[in-house]
């Protein structure tokens, strides 16, 4: 909009102030977190009143931190997997297919992650119960499945829009079976897409808390769980340790995924 | 095309036993509920021949195509490919190479692996593979580039890969769906060229389908021109020109005059006299049995302006239009009955003074050169 | 006209056996089998439970929904969790529009930072986030501190009690859907639409309200239902930051594992459902309009 710049530069101006001033307020609680958890002392004061990693040792001596991180891999990796292959599954059939009611079928599948998870926990208690699972891994696992599943797809779905089927009509004239068309073209031309899709449903897994409210017990507690639960009962900055800590690895997860996109993006740039 | 080259596409020539199959297409018809796509058509591809289909948008030629690769399920008909029905046929199962507009080469593949791959798909030896992967590259001109992704060669060498990669499988026949359609002009016509050699060397059946009807005209054997989802004529290219059957056919390749005609006066053979709906009265030639409805088709380089009293047909007119164009000049001439509007090319030349907007002129053809074409 | 080529043993239109044509595609419909099977066994099923528990109970049929109606204190959340989900859509909307217009015409690095800034919190857990708001919004938090010393108070606000903190705190966890539908409808807007609109002589207020609004309106529709359906079934910020205002699902929760009233749970529940997949389904149908079908805060 060069004649708002020339005209109106006060506008202009007004809205970028605006930007900024907002998008500070997006990174302010994440950003008081970090020295706070630097602190020497146990209050939430800021600023710290002195240095220390006494918050971090803490963390890493905390037994329960440990249980809580490995539960959350335990769940994590193969909800986020078992949602990779579903999520994959439904994309290829709802994308390239030719079946009657595929939005139907694709809103059925993304609704788990908009409707408010509080629905599906109270939903999945008593079921999990019945079939004697409450407070196991497979309870927590497929449940945390069900709401990653659309993620995978959304992912895998805009991967495959991203190129026409062009690709695979060409395999199969140049006398490739369905299966042999999915597995050397199809495939690595989605591969971004379901590493993302992957990633996201992790990390998606490893946030998620009310699900883990209801379906898991002592044992198989995860990390949201386990920083809800000190939340709720002392307010020590070694919540803040933790919480760096977790923030790093998800950033760097998140981060892989997004350089995986932008190389094939680029990689795709040339083609038809 | 360079000696090299020829000296590569002689030797395969030799080598291949294969000579392209005979494509039957036997009443195939494709309709989307109540949208009829394409009407049942009927018509022989012969071994070896390239065959083109042209036709304006939407005119089904795609669909015709579609129907072919196995794409686009037909509703009625058979395609029968040396004497076997292929329709129930999966793509994979058709052995068709193909060769897509944007070429569709897979760019996670190198060069030699894209070529490669229909013969993986076959079960093909890796030495043998890889031997017909060299042939194939050196005649289409890129032995050296093998290693490359195809997303690293300009347009006209991913066109060449695409094309290795359809036919070094020896596939019994090769579809073209507008190959040329993403490159410039020059290296369109170039090629154009290499395509057409390339084909004969292989000796393989063609069916190539381009909206380009110069393209068509230079490189096919045969062409089909389709409209409204119904092949309107198929002929060998000169054929289509000089004895189109329909009055689209006859403005659809090259340029022409069209008059539509009221009654037919007379016939005596070939010959018949017919009066236009603006009045004129012409001798024109008629291949069949004269019918009302039709129109005359004249050709722009027929029409003789000036001393056209030899003629059999001979009007006065007023210039409307002058139009220089590379090699040709173009003129619009209205006719005395004020509706008719004729156009006229002439060639080009130095010595030949141009005529004047407004310019009385005496404009006539032969009655050989008016075509009675039938209606619509 | 159709040309009939007849040669030795072609016989054209000759009877034969019609065989099926091959069908592209036909057969993936096998592939939803399993991603439809785990959806029904646990997602259909579990909802269509938590629907039939609403009816039961110790008398059975609306008694639930009459109780909810009628008690002032269960009616007030539902009504407050409305208000809510209004006051943080309409906040998120006036906050999101100018940043989303900013990051739509920003290039390279500028780009980056921006949608870096608004990715990191959308990425970042809620749970943290909250905790976030807490150390700074608590009774001697960080923005008491400094109100309170630069003078401008002479008490500390309880922004943690009067339900205004987990509003703050909404906003700011929702601002990223906004944003992002926003963002992707922007993008989808032709510059050149503007320049021909200034060329015509509409000055740039009158581009804005002609041109740009209408064009960027499917997004800020699909970005006001995403932020709603969210807003409304909001557990961890109410139940950290909201005091005693209390929303839904944090209702439901307490109902159903604190004081083990399942039934009334279960209608507190059914209300969320049907208000969230009637929404659910409107942003369905302006994604479909939008273009692509890409639901759920994506923007590429």
């Amino acid at each position: 909009m060069r004649a708002t710049a020339g005209t109106w530069p006060v506008a202009r101006w007004g809205v970028l102030g605006f930007t900024a001033i907002v998008l500070v307020y997006l990174v302010i609680p994440t950003l008081v977190i970090m020295p706070l958890s630097f602190s020497s002392e146990s209050f939430l004061r800021f600023p710290p009143p002195g240095f220390s990693m006494r918050w971090y040792e803490a963390f890493a001596g905390s037994a329960d931190y440990r249980a809580a991180i490995l539960n959350s891999i335990k769940i994590g990796v193969p909800a986020a997997s078992l949602a990779t292959v579903l999520g994959t599954l439904a994309a290829l059939a709802v994308v390239r297919g030719k079946l009657p009611g595929r939005r139907l079928v694709g809103a059925l599948i993304i609704a788990p992650l908009v409707l408010p998870q509080i629905i599906l926990a109270i939903g999945l208690f008593p079921v999990m119960i019945r079939l004697g699972l409450i407070g196991t891994y497979p309870a927590i696992l497929l449940g945390h499945t069900v709401v990653c599943m659309p993620l995978v797809f959304i992912t895998v779905s805009s991967s495959l829009r991203s190129y026409a089927p062009t690709f695979e009509l060409a395999a199969m004239t140049l006398g490739a079976n369905p299966w042999n068309t999915f597995r050397f073209v199809t495939l690595p031309m989605i591969k971004p897409g379901v590493i993302v899709g992957f990633i996201f449903a992790f990390t998606f897994s490893f946030d998620e808390l009310i699900l883990a409210m209801f379906l898991t017990s002592p044992a198989t507690r995860t990390v949201p769980r386990l920083l809800w639960e000190q939340l709720n009962f002392q307010m020590t900055p070694v919540i803040a340790a933790a919480t760096v800590v977790l923030l790093v690895l998800t950033m760097g997860l998140l981060l892989v995924a997004a350089l995986t996109e932008r190389h094939t993006r680029a990689g795709r740039r040339t083609e038809g | 095309m360079n000696q090299h080259l020829m000296a590569d596409i002689k030797r395969t020539a030799a080598s291949a036993d294969k000579i392209g199959a005979i494509v039957e297409f036997d009443q195939v018809a494709k309709s989307y509920g109540a949208v009829c796509a394409l009407q049942p058509t009927t018509f022989q591809v012969g071994a070896g021949e390239f065959f083109a289909v042209i036709g304006p948008s939407g005119s089904g030629k795609s669909t015709l195509l579609g129907i072919v690769a196995g794409f686009v399920p037909p509703t009625a008909g058979a395609i029968r490919v040396n004497g076997t029905d292929v329709v129930s046929l999966a793509p994979y199962k058709r052995n068709f190479g193909m060769v897509f507009q944007n070429y569709a080469l897979f760019p996670h593949m190198t060069v030699a692996e894209n070529i490669a791959f229909p013969l993986r798909m076959r079960g093909v030896s890796k030495a043998d593979t890889a031997e017909r992967v060299r042939r194939m590259l050196g005649m289409v001109r890129l032995a050296n580039y093998g290693e490359r992704r195809p997303m690293e060669l300009s347009g006209g060498q991913q066109q060449r890969v695409a094309l290795a990669r359809a036919a070094v499988y020896d596939p019994l026949l090769l579809l073209m769906d507008e190959p040329l359609g993403a490159l410039d002009k020059n290296l369109r016509e170039e090629m154009q060229e290499e395509i057409k050699k390339f084909q004969a060397a292989l000796g393989a059946t063609v069916i190539y389908v381009t909206h380009d009807q110069h393209e068509a005209a230079f490189m096919a054997d045969r062409i089909a021109i389709m409209r409204n989802g119904r092949l309107e004529q198929a002929a060998a290219p000169r054929e289509l020109y000089e004895r189109p059957l329909t009055p689209f056919v006859a403005s659809f390749l090259g340029e022409a005059t069209l008059l539509p005609v009221k009654e037919i006066l007379s016939q005596k053979g070939e010959e018949v006299v017919v009066k236009t709906d603006s009045g004129l009265k012409i001798c024109a030639t008629v291949r069949s049995i004269a019918q009302a409805g039709s129109s005359i088709c004249i050709r722009p380089e027929n029409v003789v302006l000036g001393a056209a009293s030899k003629c059999a047909n001979s009007f006065s007119g007023v210039i409307e239009e002058v139009l220089y164009t590379t090699g040709s000049i173009r003129y619009r001439v209205r006719l005395a009955d004020t509706q008719t509007l004729l156009t006229a090319r002439i060639p080009s030349h130095p010595d030949i003074a141009l005529l004047a907007h407004g310019e009385r002129v005496e404009v006539g053809w032969r009655r050989q050169d008016a075509l009675l074409v039938s209606g619509d | 006209m159709t040309q009939v080529v007849n040669e030795a043993g072609f016989v054209p239109g000759a009877a034969r056996a019609w065989r099926k044509p091959w069908r592209p595609g036909r057969g993936n419909g096998f592939l939803l089998i399993a991603p439809l099977t785990l959806l029904c066994a646990l997602f259909v099923v579990p909802l269509a439970l938590v629907v039939v528990r609403s009816f039961s109970g110790p008398q059975p049929g609306l008694a639930q929904y009459i109780e909810i109606v009628s008690n002032p204190s269960t009616a007030w959340v539902v009504l407050y969790t409305f208000w809510t989900a209004l006051l943080v859509t309409a906040a998120t909307l006036l906050l999101s529009y100018p940043v989303a217009f900013t990051i739509s015409r920003a290039k390279g690095r500028l780009l980056t930072v921006c949608l870096a800034m608004v990715l990191i919190p959308f990425w970042t857990s809620t749970v943290i986030r909250t905790y976030g708001w807490i150390v700074i919004l608590q009774r001697r938090g960080i923005l008491n501190d400094i109100l309170v010393g630069s003078g401008l108070i002479d008490q500390p606000l309880r922004l943690m009690n009067d339900g205004s903190g987990m509003q703050i705190a909404m906003i700011h966890i929702m601002l990223p859907f906004m944003i992002l539908p926003l963002l992707s409808a922007m993008r989808g807007i032709d510059a050149n639409l503007m320049r021909a609109a200034s060329v015509l002589g509409a000055n740039p207020l009158r581009q804005f309200v002609h041109v740009y609004l209408p064009m960027s309106l499917p997004g800020v529709s699909a970005g006001c239902v995403l932020v709603f359906i969210s807003s409304l079934g909001f557990y961890i910020t109410p139940a950290l930051l909201g005091g005693q205002r209390t929303m839904i699902a944090v209702l439901i929760e307490q109902q159903a594992s604190r004081l083990l009233n399942w039934p009334l749970a279960s209608a507190l529940a059914t209300i969320l459902l049907v208000l969230t997949s009637a929404l659910f389904i409107i942003y369905e149908r302006l994604m479909a309009r939008l273009g692509g079908g890409k639901p759920v805060g994506e923007v590429q």
